[in-house]
């Protein structure tokens, strides 16, 4: 391994070996990437899954109807409201004036299906690949968005409650005593609370968006990492290189942040994505008890709801099952590897086998 | 007298347990001496150390700095003032910082423009005989010799006018030791420095301090000049203790006072005179009385109801009169 460097970044040895000891664990490494490319795809998951297209040539002009809302007047039609392209009527004003480019899948997670003949839910067919649920929106398009918000909702509420863990955790460990025995009760009667009951119960009083849901799931989520963390400081508040700083004139938070910390990292980091999974499996909880996101909004565990309604519709119990069980796993595997990478007896196996 | 640079007064430390690690020590340093402290594990030396830079919280008492309480003082320039070696450099050196991290990091701390300081450092690292190179380097990548000079370096950034230097020998080679302690000399004729050593070598402590403090489960036992210390020790745990250090010449062999059993657990001190349950020469008033601190001669002062250097006859002859050890 000669590059020293990651990200810009100058790597210690012991870096450079963790970084070698993530990637040879080929499972978690893999993992990371296919989840790293299905995010950032469904990142762009407006041009890939829309019901409008991507460019509109009509009359000599071009139209970007992704990012502005043209009205159907625009395209010789007669309402002044925003044309529905996949209207047959606007679609045949349009191709005789021009042409337009439509995404891969042209349907957005909330446009209904037109063509499709017989009741909803519609099975599979080479129109929708995955066929549609019971209110005729397409369940790969629903899937796409629905990842989508639900790594991005992982992500976030990983990110505050780690960031809230690590905070809790070295200030009860670093100043210990009093405070730590303070929090630590707190945390106790906390944390015994029932949370799910109380998450349906918070979460049916006020109809829940994405940030409400968020801080009401992050209510609870931040205890993971506190006694970890706690842990590591209380370790380290007597280090010689704690009372060195302080002998140096350093303050708390400095200390914390620049002495103590760095040790808490490693801990950290492999909390992470169990965290991530943890949060994961929270939201589609809540989505499929109906207490989740806001109705229509495309999740798991909505698909989840609605495979449970349409039993006999089996398509949506296997697909809502696949995705949500190969997401799961991913993050598994993510977190194998890097407990794997910070594990200080591999690294030591793998200095002593490469010199 | 002139002031001293720091006054220690009726300083006590207690831990809970209660655990009186420092009980009721006064004494002065004044500017440019080096005072060392002595005595045996557990006896309240680091104790001492750390409660002067303000690392353990006086229980009562004060430690004063020029005049001024360090309580009262303001806490970044009073850090300015004084600073302390660790006695195991290489773990009071953060593992994830570049030595170079750790060399500014005072200096972030003050908020002392680096460039503006950074030539000082740099003159600095000349002095301590530390290469360049050794800037980028991790603590861990560092010998025990060179963490050690890192330590002293880092305390130096500042400037102090007092170092504290805890154990500033322990665990190096002999040839290493000799190094650093010519080089805490030099140092201290060119940044005038003021030294409080400790430490259980008395080979160290006899050669380059100018006064000694003797420690004994929290209690200071005596305190003098160095040389006239070594040479006539008053207080019978001074004694054993000098006695106790292995001489090789044995010309200069002198008689030793074997101590016996262990130190008394400093959270059950014995009454009356801390060092009675060992002591050769007790007698029932040791029992009874904490001797107080007295002076015996021109700048020694020892707390023994019976020491072996004083004007009265009582136990004086105990002690041959033996110029070296």
């Amino acid at each position: 391994m000669a590059a020293g460097f990651f990200l810009g970044m100058r790597l210690t040895p012991l870096d450079q070996r963790r970084i070698h000891n993530f990637r040879a664990n080929r499972r978690g490494y893999w993992s990371l990437w296919i989840f790293i490319a299905i995010f950032f795809v469904s990142l762009f998951a407006e041009f890939i899954a829309n019901d409008k297209p991507f460019i509109v040539r009509y009359d000599g002009q071009y139209f970007l109807p992704v990012f502005a809302a043209y009205p159907e007047t625009d395209f010789g039609g007669e309402f002044a409201t925003e044309a529905d392209y996949r209207d047959p009527y606007v679609a045949d004003k349009i191709r005789e004036k021009g042409w337009m480019l439509w995404p891969l899948i042209p349907f957005s997670y909330k446009s209904v299906s037109h063509g499709v003949p017989g009741p909803f839910p519609a099975p599979p067919s080479s129109i929708h690949w995955l066929g549609t649920d019971d209110q005729g929106r397409d369940v790969v398009a629903r899937l796409l968005y629905g990842y989508r918000i639900s790594v991005l909702f992982g992500l976030t509420l990983t990110f505050f409650s780690s960031i809230f863990g690590v905070i809790a955790g070295a200030v009860q460990g670093y100043f210990g005593g009093l405070v730590d025995l303070a929090f630590q009760r707190f945390i106790e009667i906390w944390g015994s609370m029932p949370q799910l009951y109380l998450l349906i119960i918070l979460s049916s009083i006020v109809q829940p968006n994405f940030w409400y849901l968020l801080v009401l799931l992050l209510l609870f989520s931040w205890m993971g990492l506190v006694d970890v963390v706690r842990a590591e400081f209380l370790r380290a508040r007597n280090f010689d290189y704690v009372r060195a700083a302080r002998a140096l004139g350093a303050s708390d938070t400095s200390i914390m942040a620049r002495h103590v910390f760095p040790n808490a990292m490693v801990a950290t980091l492999t909390f992470m994505p169990f965290i991530l999974s943890g949060s994961l499996l929270a939201l589609t909880s809540l989505d499929f008890l109906g207490f989740g996101l806001p109705p229509g909004s495309p999740s798991l565990g909505e698909l989840l709801l609605q495979a449970r309604a349409n039993l006999h519709a089996p398509w949506l119990a296997i697909t809502a099952f696949c995705v949500l069980a190969f997401l799961l796993i991913l993050v598994i595997f993510i977190g194998e590897a890097v407990r794997d990478a910070f594990d200080p007896r591999k690294t030591l196996r793998a200095s002593m086998t490469t010199p | 007298m002139p002031q001293p640079l720091v006054a220690i007064r009726n300083l006590s430390v207690v831990f809970p347990g209660p655990l009186r690690a420092v009980d009721d020590v006064s004494l002065d340093i004044a500017a440019g001496e080096t005072l060392g402290v002595v005595g045996e594990s557990g006896s309240g030396k680091s104790t001492l150390a750390k409660t002067i830079v303000d690392l353990h919280r006086p229980t009562s008492g004060q430690v004063m700095f020029e005049g001024q309480s360090s309580r009262v003082l303001d806490r970044l320039w009073f850090r300015r003032q004084a600073q302390l070696v660790f006695q195991d450099a290489a773990s009071s050196l953060s593992p994830r910082l570049t030595v170079r991290q750790l060399l500014e990091e005072p200096l972030n701390i003050h908020g002392l423009a680096i460039e503006e300081h950074w030539a000082g450092v740099r003159h600095l690292l000349g002095a301590i005989g530390l290469p360049a190179q050794v800037l980028d380097k991790y603590p861990h990548q560092v010998s025990g010799g060179q963490a050690r000079r890192i330590a002293i370096a880092r305390a130096l950034v500042l400037k102090p006018r007092l170092l504290i230097a805890d154990e500033p020998t322990a665990g190096l080679d002999v040839s290493i030791q000799g190094d650093l302690l010519n080089l805490l000399r030099e140092l201290q004729q060119s940044f005038g420095l003021t030294y409080l050593i400790v430490s259980h070598n008395l080979n160290v402590i006899r050669r380059v301090t100018d006064r000694v403090a003797v420690m004994y489960l929290g209690k200071l036992v005596e305190i003098g000049p160095t040389k006239s210390l070594f040479s006539r020790p008053a207080h019978p745990y001074t004694a054993a203790l000098i006695g106790a250090n292995p001489v090789i010449d044995p010309r200069r062999r002198r008689p030793r006072i074997i101590l016996r059993g262990e130190i008394p657990s400093p959270l059950r001190p014995p009454p009356g005179c801390r060092f009675h349950t060992r002591c050769g020469f007790v007698r029932d008033r040791c029992r009874a009385e904490v001797p107080p601190m007295a002076r015996i001669a021109e700048g020694r002062e020892t707390a023994c109801h019976f020491p072996f250097v004083a004007a009265s006859e009582e136990g004086s002859a105990a002690m041959p009169d033996d110029a070296g050890i």
